[in-house]
């Protein structure tokens, strides 16, 4: 679990690794190069387009990066690919709709918001449906560790991987009895006028509004994480158990609360989420949960800037593909980054994990 | 005579599953559609078993040998090449009495073709992914399993050429059928959909071949060599076993019969579609495997016929037992619920249950039962071995 | 060897179990009311997701169309079943449960009668199984034209018809006479060039495919097709690929399961307004559910459907809003008035056939019957089936949402055409 601190000397070792590598590596690193070429001159020839295609990008990426957190800081502390953890997402966005309609616990303790009320009522709910989405995320994701990750903490590490998928199917199936198989709609509390002036390049509120929640969420998990004394701790059990018990690190307790962090980052994403594209359904979590998976494995698992990293990389790409290779193509890409990348470089672009058998590189 | 007794129990078994149709229709229960679809279902678990259950490796996404075998079928017996005219052995007609557009090849020549076809697929996937670690491996097969169904929704204009009809998928499959037979057996000549037993003792035969295969590949040198990679990998392959080769013909033989229930199933249903194949199938099967007991090849087919019981049977029951309920008491809510909604509720319920329980199966090969006991931190980290800090 | 023992007996158990499962669940669905004769009529509505309000009333409809006969035909009891083609997994109609339950009423010979499916990929299924069966249908909703007449795919409508009979009829008008009317509409509008997107769907691309066709016959100009993924979080990238086309209207053929309300919010979000580039989609989504999910931004698109509202049916169809709505409570839709309008042809001509056999009719006498219908004066109209299934109605209605409401646009007459 490392920080954008030490990026400078990642890229570095990056280089060093595409020097040091075998041709496979070397291929892969052409391709994406010729890639990026042609991106260019598409950029240079079409620059609204493409500006606004990586704007788009850009705010896509922002809500993957931030479910890929979730997955990487899990993935970090016990090596476990919590895949219950898109769906933990889903649940944030069902917890956010339930809130702004006003109808949280079957108490209509406040009206519904619904967009006419003012600005300042729009910001109080949405800051409102965000934090109570956070808490209940938060205390799912700790609680699914406490039933059915912790009793399994010395069984092969399949069995668990097993018991995250059950998990995640319960979740999704919760979600499933809860607001039904159809798409639910989110009020339209953020405007989606264009802030800028130009009308070629379309920057929306609703873009700002992702951006204004993303960054202070990542700021503040990075300082979480680097200077206060439960990061270390966290850092530490990441490094090793054991050792970090003999330090007095209450590992269980270390555990829960990185659960209770990665629910608290899919409980604000699945709000914004549903805020931002305006409409949630039962099983967003899965497809949003294998691209935001993908994200994480692409900057290196278990590596916090790797997975902001491979989030906004993941938006981007997405929207490259739909506007250069069709839109029917675009999931087969992302996906098939995600093999390419598992097969021919498991650590990811910035990974410190070894994801080859026996560890190591 | 004692060593005839162990062959007791499945000649009895084996009887009672010739005889189904016959007392269905004694019984009048209409079961055999949901008898093949179950027969179906074990097929694949036994296949999912071989990667799983026998080399330890998990396959999250098996489901895309299903749908390799089933658009095999799907691309040669129907018209989908309608731009040629080739017939070898089919049992397809057309009403103008000229030979049928596309290309229609007996199926029996296709089922075969279809389980080698989706071995050879299982080897080319398998072959990059296989020094991955074993979540990671999972991750490759998840992709691998997502990327299939939606290349099969879009193979419908790649550069013009149609070779999967989109999302519409491929329609008016031909039955199966002995053309040769004389007429006094026409239900053999060409499969109807309404007399279901030639379907019922075709997937009957298949599942007890592939019942065999399988306990004979138990005991068998590559058997062995199996359980040793799956246990400790750096220790087998210190032995002189090849780990690479030995996985490799795991997911080959588990593609194989995958193939082999999807070409069935294609031409059981007579269309295919790209959303059949969804990734709910692949944690469907694995559930089977898991309940049943990993390894354990008794276990897995009862693990698929329980499961698929729960799904056809038991869940429409408890729905009207609960609308029951829910009329008496009153309560709109209970009298609407449809339990067969949820299904995937209690698979996911019974994953992590048997997980956190009972990790070795219903039914549990004696084997992976010590190894998914053992608290030993370990090194390698197979689905057995490998437990870990 | 006790081990192995108790795993067998296990085994046995088990077997036993489901065996007896298979028994039990078998004997209580197929069980006879008794006493008097019946027969059996089933419809098939996808009854979860995005059009379940639709399809309760449709089931209630059919339900209404018995009750009207007091539950009897020419004196035999008719037994009404109801399935359901969608799985909560998909939050749409599921193929696999298509087929399946094609195969449950080939099977129970008491059914001499299917009203549905509701989704044209879901009747593609159906319709192969059932004409094996020789099963009459008659869909209150399926618009595809592949299914009854050339004009889709190469092979069809044949493909669909193994034995070479048809078994299968429709009272709703078909998509080429649907992509005609929206590009009619387009037309009457002023609109020059459109942008094509669809679901992928035998639907959505089969209607794509028919109004392609109809707009290029009117010389409005494509400036590109996409087929869309229904699963996807947004179509903002591809909003904004449309819009650098700069069409003066953007056409969907999808249904709403497959994220179409997204689809509206994005085009409108990416500097489309519906007044200035028309959003024209098709019955598909002509759900109340749309209005609801795509807020705003569903404000002044159009929708084409083959047939008209209810507020534009015959007499005889403004006694059946009536009396539905004193009946039940739930609001009537587009489709209600389909679905009552298969269910009384389905019954009529079950009546004449039970009358001629003096009993329970064959199946090929009711599929006889359905395709004998003619003149037939019902909630729509005064309207035939022709050789191949089709209704004779030429009518087609255009909807507009206005105010959060879907209002009747206009009117177009294909026969015009």
């Amino acid at each position: 679990m490392t920080t954008g601190g030490v990026a400078k000397s990642r890229s570095e070792a990056l280089l060093e690794s595409v020097r040091n590598s075998g041709w496979d590596t070397r291929i892969a690193v052409v391709i994406a190069a010729v890639v990026v070429v042609l991106l260019l001159v598409q950029a240079v020839q079409e620059p609204a387009q493409f500006a606004s295609q990586l704007v788009i990008g850009i705010t896509n990426g922002a809500i993957i990066a931030l479910i890929a957190l979730g997955y990487t800081l899990v993935y970090g502390i016990i090596e476990l690919i919590n895949f219950a953890h898109g769906d933990n997402f889903m649940i944030g966005s069902f917890v956010g709709i339930t809130v702004l309609s006003g109808t949280f616990l079957g108490l209509d303790f406040f009206a519904p918001i619904t967009g006419s009320g003012g600005v300042l009522i729009n910001i109080f709910g949405v800051l409102f449906a965000l934090v109570v989405a956070m808490a209940a995320c938060g205390l799912i994701g700790v609680g699914i560790e406490r039933v059915a990750y912790k009793p399994l903490r010395n069984s092969p590490r399949l069995a668990v991987l097993i018991t995250a998928i059950g998990m995640s199917f319960i979740l999704q199936n919760i979600g499933l009895i809860w607001k039904g198989p159809a798409q639910v709609p989110f009020p339209e509390l953020i405007s989606s006028a264009n802030i800028l002036p130009s009308e070629a390049v379309i920057f929306r509120w609703k873009d700002l509004f992702v951006i204004a929640v993303t960054v202070p969420l990542l700021v503040g998990l990075s300082y979480f994480i680097s200077s206060t004394r439960q990061g270390k701790a966290m850092r530490a059990v990441a490094q090793d158990k054991e050792a970090a018990s003999m330090m007095g690190i209450n590992v269980n307790r270390t555990i829960s609360i990185t659960f209770l962090l990665g629910g608290i980052l899919a409980g604000a994403s699945g709000v914004m989420y549903g805020l931002f594209n305006g409409i949630s359904v039962f099983n967003v979590g899965f497809t949003q949960g294998l691209f935001a998976f993908t994200a994480a494995v692409l900057g290196g698992i278990g590596n916090l800037s790797g997975a902001v990293v491979g989030g906004f990389l993941i938006g981007i790409i997405g929207s490259m593909a739909d506007q250069y290779i069709g839109v029917r193509w675009t999931s087969i890409v992302i996906f098939a980054v995600l093999i390419l990348v598992l097969v021919f470089r498991p650590r990811g672009l910035l990974g410190d994990r070894s994801a080859v058998q026996g560890g190591g590189e | 005579m004692a060593r005839y007794r162990r062959f007791l129990l499945p000649a009895v078994l084996i009887l009672l599953a010739v005889l189904l149709p016959f007392i269905d229709a004694a019984l009048g229960t209409d079961a055999l559609f949901t008898a093949i679809t179950i027969a179906i279902f074990v097929m694949l678990a036994l296949g999912l078993n071989i990667v799983v259950g026998f080399a330890g490796l998990l396959d999250l996404g098996f489901v895309a040998f299903y749908a390799l075998g089933a658009y095999v079928v799907g691309w040669f017996a129907s018209t989908h090449f309608n731009g040629v005219s080739f017939s070898l052995g089919s049992t397809a007609t057309s009403l103008s009495g000229e030979a049928p557009d596309g290309i229609h090849i007996s199926f029996w020549i296709l089922l075969l073709l279809a389980g080698v076809f989706s071995a050879v697929c299982g080897m080319i996937i398998g072959f990059p992914t296989l020094r991955l670690r074993g979540d990671y491996l999972a991750i490759v097969t998840l992709g691998f399993g997502e990327i299939i169904p939606r290349f099969f929704q879009n193979g419908d204009n790649l550069n013009g050429f149609n070779l999967t009809n989109g999302t519409i998928g491929i329609k008016a499959i031909d039955s199966p059928g002995f053309p040769f037979l004389p007429d006094s057996l026409d239900t053999w000549q060409r499969f109807s959909t309404l007399d279901l037993n030639p379907w019922y003792y075709t997937i009957l035969a298949m599942v007890l071949v592939t019942i065999y295969v399988n306990v004979r590949l138990q005991n068998s040198r590559l058997g062995r060599a199996w359980i040793s990679v799956r246990e400790d990998e750096t220790a087998a392959a210190a032995m002189g076993i090849n780990p690479v080769t030995t996985k490799l013909w795991a997911y080959a033989l588990g593609a194989l019969f995958g193939g082999f229930a999807g070409a069935f199933y294609g031409a059981f249903i007579k269309n295919i579609f790209p959303d059949a194949f969804s990734f709910n199938i692949s944690i469907l099967i694995l559930c089977m495997v898991v309940l049943g007991g990993m390894g354990n090849i008794y276990g897995v087919i009862l693990g698929a016929i329980a499961l698929q019981g729960i799904n056809f049977y038991l869940l429409p029951q408890l729905s009207t037992v609960v609308h029951a309920i829910g009329d008496a008491v009153g309560s709109a809510a209970l009298s609407d619920v449809d339990l067969a909604r949820y299904n995937f509720f209690i698979f996911g319920v019974v994953l992590v249950l048997m997980m956190l329980l009972r990790p070795e199966g219903i039914i549990p090969n004696r084997q992976r039962q010590e190894e998914l006991r053992d608290d030993d931190p370990g090194t390698g980290d197979a689905m057995g071995g490998g437990a870990r800090a | 060897m006790r081990k192995a023992r108790r795993v067998t007996t296990l085994v046995l158990a088990g077997l036993l179990a489901a065996l007896l499962m298979v028994g039990c669940g078998g004997a209580s669905g197929g069980g006879d009311s008794g006493g008097g004769e019946s027969i059996k009529i089933v419809s098939d509505l996808p009854l979860q997701g995005a059009n379940r309000a639709q399809t309760t009333t449709m089931v209630n409809a059919i339900e209404l169309a018995i009750e009207e006969r007091d539950g009897e035909v020419a004196g035999l009891q008719i037994d009404y079943e109801s399935l359901d083609d969608a799985t909560a997994q998909a939050g749409q109609w599921d193929p696999a449960k298509c087929a399946e339950n094609a195969q449950a009423a080939a099977q129970d010979e008491a059914v001499v009668g299917w009203i549905g499916p509701f989704n044209s990929g879901c009747a593609a299924t159906q319709i192969p199984t059932l004409n094996e069966a020789g099963l009459a249908m008659v869909s209150p909703a399926n618009t595809y034209i592949g299914l009854t007449k050339p004009g889709g795919e190469p092979d069809e409508p044949d493909k669909y018809y193994p034995t070479g009979e048809r078994n299968y009829a429709r009272v709703i008008v078909a998509d080429d006479k649907q992509g005609q009317a929206g590009a009619a509409l387009m037309q009457e509008e002023g609109v020059e060039s459109v942008y094509i997107l669809d679901d992928k769907e035998t639907y959505g691309k089969g209607l794509a495919d028919q109004f392609q066709e109809a707009a290029e016959e009117q010389d409005i100009e494509v400036l590109g097709r996409e087929g869309i993924d229904g699963s996807a979080s947004n179509y903002r990238s591809l909003m904004n690929k449309v819009a650098q086309a700069e069409p003066d209207a953007v056409y969907f053929g999808g249904i709403i399961e497959n994220n179409a309300a997204q689809l509206i919010k994005d085009k409108v979000g990416a500097g489309m307004p519906n007044d200035e580039v028309l959003f024209v989609g098709p019955d598909g989504i002509f759900v109340d559910e749309i209005l609801s999910q795509a807020g705003d931004a569903a404000e002044g698109i159009y929708v084409t459907f083959g047939g008209l509202p209810e507020s534009e049916l015959s007499a005889e169809g403004q006694e059946f809003v009536e009396t539905y709505e004193s009946t039940y409570d739930d609001e009537i839709q587009p489709y209600t008035a389909y679905a009552y309008e298969a269910a009384n042809v389905m019954l009529d001509a079950i009546e004449r056939a039970a009358e001629e056999a003096g009993g329970v009719p064959e199946r090929q006498a009711v599929i006889d019957e359905v395709f004998a219908t003619e003149d037939f004066e019902g909630v729509l109209g005064t309207w035939s089936f022709d050789e191949e299934g089709d209704t004779s109605l030429t009518e087609l209605s255009v909807q507009t949402v206005d105010g959060g409401e879907f209002t009747l646009d206009r009117i177009v007459d294909v026969a015009d055409l």
